[in-house]
């Protein structure tokens, strides 16, 4: 009995001690946080605007030739995982115009989903993008007259682009 | 038998102490404290020029983002270390951490070392030393390697700052 109680004694006294040692070793640490937030990134831009779409020549019997421009490229980066571009002008066409965009894809990332009209709705032009960076990729448009009683006319429109979730 | 116990208590008692004293007066007594740490976002203000660029190549706290104290030591002459250590479960996804020293503080005491970028492992690497008590020593953090592929969310790590008595 009285071993017992020594030996109590004993490990009751190497608690407290290793207790209070661990608790002056303790300061002799000191800890800090660095953290950093990443945000959705979706940046788009265009090089620049396209020349003015002139419909003038015709051959006799058929409607007038559509004009093209593929002078402008588009830059796109995103983190993020499932993006689409889409694009819309900010008022619909006259009658007898259809104004239509064609984007291609990034090389690396996403699919065209092959143009069309652009109307005030939104356009799907490329979908399936996954984080990217990339530049100087082509844009095309293409001015059609659509009707044989298009009267002489002229306008601008403004072609909004928009990357976003898909 | 009372007596016996008595002296035997009184006797551990005096050992516990006696050890718990030297402990404080050889390993234990070089403090270090900090205060600070570092917290930013990333977002499209981060590309380097805009859509289709990547993001910067590193991110720089300010200059003083942590401020380490380094007390009880035991005098001018009494040399330090301090290593430094993030957590081993870090989770900056990829980047790397770096810490340097900008500012030398003030005290009676010296401090050298640690004024280029040091990277952050998960075990303690060497960062400055010095001796004696110092207090306000600086110290700037850099993030660099993250890339367009890490996905929105926050990340951290625990950075320990270990000041050993040499």
């Amino acid at each position: 009995m009285k071993m017992i109680k020594k030996t109590s004694a004993l490990i009751l006294m190497m608690a407290l001690l290793f207790g209070l040692y661990g608790i002056a070793q303790a300061a002799n640490t000191a800890t800090q946080d660095v953290s950093y937030q990443v945000t959705d990134i979706n940046a788009i831009s265009v090089s620049g605007d396209p020349e003015t779409l002139i419909i003038n020549t015709a051959e006799a019997g058929y409607l007038p030739y559509a004009a093209t421009d593929n002078t402008t490229t588009y830059s796109i980066t995103t983190n993020g995982a499932t993006k689409k571009i889409t694009a819309k002008i900010d008022s619909d066409m006259p009658a007898g115009l259809d104004l239509k965009v064609y984007l291609n894809a990034p090389s690396v990332s996403g699919a065209s989903a092959g143009g069309g009209s652009l109307t005030t709705a939104e356009l799907d032009v490329v979908t399936g993008i996954s984080p990217v960076v990339a530049s100087g990729i082509a844009i095309r448009y293409e001015l059609h007259p659509v009707s044989t009683t298009l009267a002489p006319t002229s306008g601008t429109r403004t072609v909004t682009f928009t990357l976003t979730d898909q | 038998m009372g007596w016996s116990v008595v002296k035997k208590t009184v006797l551990l008692f005096a050992i516990s102490v006696t050890f718990l004293i030297l402990s404080g007066l050889s390993a234990c007594a070089v403090d270090v404290y900090a205060v600070g740490g570092w917290t930013f976002t990333i977002d499209s203000s981060c590309l380097v020029g805009g859509a289709g660029s990547n993001l910067i190549d590193s991110f720089e706290s300010k200059l003083d983002a942590t401020v380490i104290n380094i007390t009880g030591t035991g005098g001018s002459g009494d040399a330090w270390q301090v290593q430094v250590r993030k957590s081993s479960v870090s989770q900056l996804h990829g980047a790397t951490l770096y810490v340097k020293r900008t500012g030398d503080g003030s005290g009676s005491g010296t401090v050298h070392g640690g004024s280029s970028y040091v990277a952050v492992e998960t075990s303690d690497t060497d960062f400055f030393e010095g001796s004696g008590d110092r207090t306000d020593i600086t110290v700037q953090y850099k993030v660099s390697g993250i890339s367009i592929n890490v996905p929105p969310g926050t990340y951290s790590t625990v950075i320990t700052f270990t000041v050993v008595d040499r």
